[in-house]
């Protein structure tokens, strides 16, 4: 199991598959009885889920219950944890993969991620949208202008920034720079886009912001979304999954979750009497 | 005495014994400096620079062991910068973390503190014996840059392990190689402390002499080197000379070697100092 997570130089075959359904049409998820471990701690204890496509599905639970880790499989951002061991299958559009022979790097073409705290490159807002064409080999610089203006209108930033694209993208705001990150993973096309708390940094307003942006982009993409923010989940999501230590507990409609929780524990965790 | 004033008290006599401290070196680097100063600075002019090395005093010049300085120093950045980055970046970047890892790292660390004569006698063996290079400026480059690899490799280290996480995760979630980004990210963003650390090891090079004498570099040298497989001398070989002379000529010729000397690496120095203050910019 654990070669086959060694991310190889000879992963050459692409994802045909993903791409094809890919091209601005959302992706669904299946997952079948994963297990990871980080050395001898066993992080998720077994997990079967599925993801509709054009939905947003919140990850909520106390910290340590895994959530996060459960995120990180799907782009396999965990690859690079030292001592990361898994076992089972995730299903992109039919595709497994943690198969050997797939491309992680386009996996991550079509899985966008934006992280907790805002992360731009040291380098321009316009730089920031452009890279990840630019790591595709994509010289056209006319291609490139109108992928980097359309990511940054889907992602409302546009108009805050069209004068300065070249102006360092640290010196945004820290609810822009998050804003510049969700348009540096657009300007990719991916069809899913995880998000990791990606508002605990910002304040209200930019957090509301993100919010409407998050609503608008379910049209087209299918987003995943960390939170510990119980609001935050009702508001945005179609579906929540309760983890606890490493388990599923729940996962349901969120107004089910909300309302109506089948568990005990969920209904403790979302009622703010324990976690 | 309350115990207010009482720590009031240490806290003004620790004051004074801190910059009593700092002032130790400073003073004691001045008077240095002045001294060679006052020595050396009335003989410095443009035909000390490009005369060649005389049995009279008045007539000597520093040129061929400035050439072979040069020399040495650009040969030495070829082979030691490429290397060292290289090496720097793979154990940081590439490198499991397991025994063999920590074993690597701790023995670099310890080549850093191994007296230069060890180096110059590890030269003499492998380049000037074994692999027959005789007593060149090739020889003497390869000795200095098996003295400064492990600097720049710590340094390099250093830089590559100070750039936050969450720029490598960006790159890598964006679909970017392990290759691109270290290239578009890593090193750009390390470019700075990576500099400093190769500009510093290098400036160390420069002033360095017992390796270059085991190895096998000349105190007369009647002509600059021409290709790396001549002979040569440097600047600190040609002061050791000259300071071991009776005649006082040969005084006031060290003095005034020792200034360019020192203005060399100064300038290194600057160089570095200017580097890293242009990155730390660039990041906050």
């Amino acid at each position: 199991m654990a070669k086959e997570m060694e991310i190889t130089k000879e992963k050459k075959i692409t994802m045909q598959q993903v791409e094809d359904s890919s091209s601005n049409s959302a992706s669904k998820i299946e997952i079948k009885d994963v297990k990871v471990w980080y050395d001898d701690f066993m992080a998720i204890k077994g997990i079967d889920m599925s993801i509709k496509p054009n939905t947003v599905t919140a990850f909520i639970g106390p910290s340590g219950c895994g959530k996060s880790t459960f995120l990180r499989l799907f782009n396999r951002m965990n690859d690079y944890v030292d001592g990361f061991k898994m076992e089972g299958k995730i299903k992109l559009n039919g595709k497994n993969i943690y198969k050997n022979k797939v491309n992680v790097e386009e996996l991550r073409k079509q899985v966008g991620m934006v992280f907790q705290k805002p992360n731009p490159f040291p380098k321009s807002i316009f730089e920031n949208v452009a890279y990840g064409l630019k790591i595709q080999g994509i010289k056209d610089k006319k291609f490139i202008n109108e992928r980097v203006e359309k990511a940054l209108k889907q992602a409302d930033l546009w108009d805050e920034v069209k004068d300065n694209l070249k102006k360092s993208a640290l010196a945004l705001s820290g609810g822009q720079q998050q804003r510049l990150c969700i348009a540096r993973t657009l300007a990719v096309e991916p069809s899913i886009i995880l998000m990791d708390e990606p508002t605990s940094a910002l304040d209200p307003i930019s957090t509301a912001k993100i919010e409407d942006l998050i609503f608008e982009l379910k049209e087209k993409y299918t987003i995943i979304i960390v939170t510990h923010n119980m609001q935050q989940a009702s508001r945005i999501s179609d579906y929540t999954a309760f983890f606890y230590i490493g388990e599923l507990i729940e996962f349901d409609k969120t107004k089910t979750i909300f309302t109506n929780p089948e568990k005990q524990q969920t209904e403790n965790y979302i009622t703010g009497r324990f976690g | 005495m309350n115990s207010i004033q009482k720590n009031r008290l240490k806290d003004q006599l620790f004051k004074i014994w801190g910059i009593a401290c700092t002032l130790l070196g400073l003073v004691l680097l001045t008077v240095f400096i002045g001294d060679i100063l006052i020595d050396g600075i009335k003989r410095i002019d443009w035909a000390f620079i490009t005369d060649l090395p005389s049995r009279k005093a008045e007539k000597s010049g520093i040129y061929t062991a400035l050439m072979g300085s040069i020399w040495i120093l650009i040969l030495t950045t070829l082979i030691a910068f490429p290397i060292g980055v290289a090496a720097g970046v793979y154990l940081e970047e590439y490198s499991k973390k397991n025994r063999l890892s920590t074993l690597l790292e701790i023995n670099i660390s310890n080549l850093a503190g191994v007296p230069s004569i060890i180096y110059g006698l590890l030269g003499l063996e492998v380049f000037v014996r074994i692999m027959n290079l005789g007593a060149s400026v090739l020889a003497g480059a390869l000795t200095l840059s098996l003295l400064i690899l492990p600097i720049i490799i710590v340094a390099t280290r250093e830089a590559v392990k100070a750039v936050p996480k969450s720029i490598r995760d960006a790159s890598y979630a964006l679909g970017a190689s392990k290759w691109q980004t270290i290239w578009n990210q890593i090193i750009p963003a390390s470019g700075g402390g990576i500099l400093t650390g190769v500009i510093l090891a290098l400036s160390r090079a420069v002033g360095e002499t017992a390796p270059l004498i085991v190895v096998g570099a000349l105190a007369y040298v009647p002509f600059a080197p021409s290709n790396p497989m001549d002979e040569f001398s440097v600047l600190p070989i040609q002061i050791f000379n000259w300071i071991s002379r009776p005649q006082h000529g040969f005084i006031e010729n060290a003095a005034a070697a020792i200034i360019i000397l020192l203005l060399i690496t100064f300038i290194m120095n600057g160089i570095a100092v200017y580097f890293r203050n242009k990155w730390q910019k660039k990041w906050k």
